[in-house]
């Protein structure tokens, strides 16, 4: 499965061999909808005509209100499964789940086999 | 828990108490940074942060939203306003802001000028070339008028062809100026898709007093002088006295008495007689309409007929002499013509010849009593017969078709119809009284009267002189080559029964 060198604002960004997009924030992040339209153009880049399910990793990265709004576009992700293990991490993951919804189903994932087996769920793969 | 983390905890709930404080005070743009524990207060500092921006957010939307909203009110109350106040074609102020702006120079006391005016030409440019070109030549109208007056002065659109202008605070010589700079700016033609327009307009004008008099009729004042002014000759100006409002009101009062007088037989139909020159024998009648009004006696056709053209009354009256003069004619061929050429010559108005189904009207009126068209003849007056409009046209090459002659009166006083004469529209000519009259004794009279003559001849028609008062004149035009002639040196227009002695006699 191919990997792409982690770029600008993230510490990671590759498909790995389980065909799951990774993303991992570079720490001390705050998204702006600068940002968040940069990574949904990588992130669109990397899928080509593909379309996949995404692991995001760095979830007590805040994002802006305009950052929300560019997540809740429609994009090459299938689903997205946000992944954290703070208090803090929920807390931003709700505001992404509830205030502004992404266009994919995205859901908040403490532990990682739980979130790779929701997102390689049936429906996952586009 | 150490004695520093408790401190420390401590410093860390203070602050976010404070932050709270902020936002409680509507300071949604306070921030609190979370430290590094990512614990519960992290998560409360990280959701505050987040929600407060949120709120920020959305009351800036709301903002902007309202902001929008009201513009967007404001425009269509804008625009709603410019839509009761204006005039959609010329976007010049209508009737309604007119009455507003006049209510308001009223109420400040100062003296203003109205002026109402109407294009002379505009229905037959309208007719011509479509309404199209008539709604461009209107704008092109108003943006002239505009030019000639003041920012605090209204050009209104009243309707139609008919503008009015407000000037605010005028002495009578001001305005009068503005009237004639209005005939200027209307002198150069106006060139709409191509085509060069010749309008002219006639001005009323109604002057104001100082001193916050009422204005609530100047509007009709200045209408009243314009129509006037419209009367005497095409791009005149009147101002407005107060003798013209009896004189209008007693032109609404005619309306409604010939109205009454049509329909209860007061009009009578006068027969002239048309001679041939040659022979003595009465080749043909013109039928003229009087009145004989209850109370002022005998009136002639100048007394009512512009009353007539201007109510509309004018196409009943001339159909009623055309019915009148058929059914006479008929009659007379049935006693005394029989078969010999003959025709009765009657009056219509240009208007008229514009008006859908004129033909197949006239041809059915002269069937009915037994004539065939030929035996009609329309007279249609020369200066009146303006412009080439095509439902004009259309008419006058239905007449021929039908073989109802058409003749131009008086002839020689004006210029327009000759287009009409050298396409073969016209059958006869009749030449004007004033082109008549010394005819014998003036040499330059005999000149004129002598080159139209052939002019009439060249263009193939038959010429008959009006208005022949002597033996003498009626040699002089036999002499030019003028074959008929009509004028009280054969008789006045007389009752069809006083024609007959002369039918009898001379047709014999």
């Amino acid at each position: 499965m191919s990997s792409e060198p982690a770029v600008g604002y993230f510490a990671s960004l590759h498909v790995d061999e389980l065909g799951v997009v990774r993303l991992v924030w570079r720490s001390g992040l705050r998204i702006t909808g600068e940002i968040a339209e940069y990574a949904i153009r990588a992130v669109d880049e990397l899928n080509g005509e593909a379309r996949r399910p995404m692991l995001i990793v760095g979830s007590e990265t805040p994002t802006t209100r305009e950052a929300r709004a560019v997540f809740g576009r429609e994009s090459s992700v299938t689903r997205i499964a946000m992944l954290g293990r703070s208090v803090v991490d929920r807390t931003i993951a709700n505001f992404s789940l509830f205030v502004n919804p992404p266009a994919a189903p995205t859901r908040f994932f403490t532990e990682e086999d739980a979130a790779l087996s929701w997102l390689l769920d049936d429906g996952a793969r586009g | 828990m150490t004695a520093h983390a408790g401190e420390d905890l401590a410093r860390r709930l203070d602050e976010l108490a404070g932050f709270v404080v902020e936002l409680a005070a509507g300071r949604l743009d306070a921030r609190l940074d979370p430290s590094h524990e990512s614990d519960e207060i992290d998560a409360i500092v990280v959701g505050l942060n987040m929600l407060a921006e949120e709120l920020q957010g959305l009351t800036h939307d709301l903002e902007g939203r309202v902001v929008e909203r009201t513009r967007e009110l404001a425009d269509a109350h804008a625009a709603l306003e410019l839509l009761a106040h204006s005039d959609p074609l010329t976007g010049l102020a209508n009737r309604t802001l007119l009455g507003q702006r006049l209510r308001q120079v009223e109420q400040a006391g100062t003296v203003p000028a109205v002026l109402v005016l109407d294009l002379d030409g505009f229905k037959a440019i309208n007719d011509s070339f479509g309404h199209e070109v008539g709604d461009e030549l209107l704008v092109a109208v108003a943006e002239r008028l505009r030019g000639l007056v003041r920012d605090t002065d209204t050009v209104a659109r009243l309707g139609g062809d008919e503008f009015a202008i407000l000037v605010q605070d005028a002495t009578p010589d001001q305005a009068l100026d503005i009237a004639e700079r209005i005939r200027t700016a209307l002198a150069a033609p106006v060139v709409v898709q191509g085509r060069s327009c010749w309008v002219s307009a006639s001005v009323g004008v109604r002057l104001g007093t100082s001193g916050g008099a009422s204005t609530a009729n100047f509007l009709r004042d200045a209408d009243t002088a314009m129509y006037l002014a419209k009367s005497r000759a095409r791009g005149g100006v009147s101002v407005f006295a107060p003798a013209m409002r009896r004189e209008a009101q007693a032109r609404t009062r005619l309306a409604d008495e010939l109205r009454t007088a049509l329909a209860t037989g007061q009009l009578v139909v006068l027969y002239q007689p048309i001679v041939d020159l040659e022979t003595g024998r009465v080749a043909a009648v013109e039928a003229l309409a009087r009145w004989r009004h209850p109370e002022r006696g005998f009136l002639t056709p100048d007394m009512f007929l512009s009353v007539a053209e201007d109510t509309g009354l004018i196409t009943a009256l001339d159909m009623w002499v055309l019915e009148t003069a058929a059914a006479q004619v008929a009659r007379w061929r049935a006693d005394l013509l029989g078969d010999q050429p003959f025709s009765v010559h009657v009056n219509v108005s240009p208007v008229e010849l514009r008006a859908p189904g004129f033909v197949d009207g006239i041809v059915a009126r002269t069937r009915r009593h037994g004539l065939r068209p030929q035996d009609v003849t329309l007279e249609i007056t020369e200066h009146r017969l303006l412009g080439e409009d095509a439902a004009t046209r259309e008419a006058l090459e239905g007449l021929r078709e039908a073989q109802v002659g058409v003749a131009i009166d008086d002839f020689g006083t004006g210029s327009s119809s000759l287009g009409y004469a050298r396409r073969a529209f016209v059958d006869e000519v009749k030449i004007d009284r004033s082109l008549v009259s010394d005819l014998d004794t003036d040499d330059q009279q005999m000149r004129v009267t002598a080159a139209i003559l052939v002019m009439a001849h060249a263009f193939d028609l038959t010429p008959i002189a009006e208005g022949v008062q002597t033996e003498s004149e009626a040699h002089a035009l036999r002499t030019l080559g003028c074959r008929l002639g009509q004028g009280f040196f054969w008789s006045r227009p007389v009752p069809a029964s006083e024609l007959e002695d002369q039918l009898r006699t001379r047709n014999a």
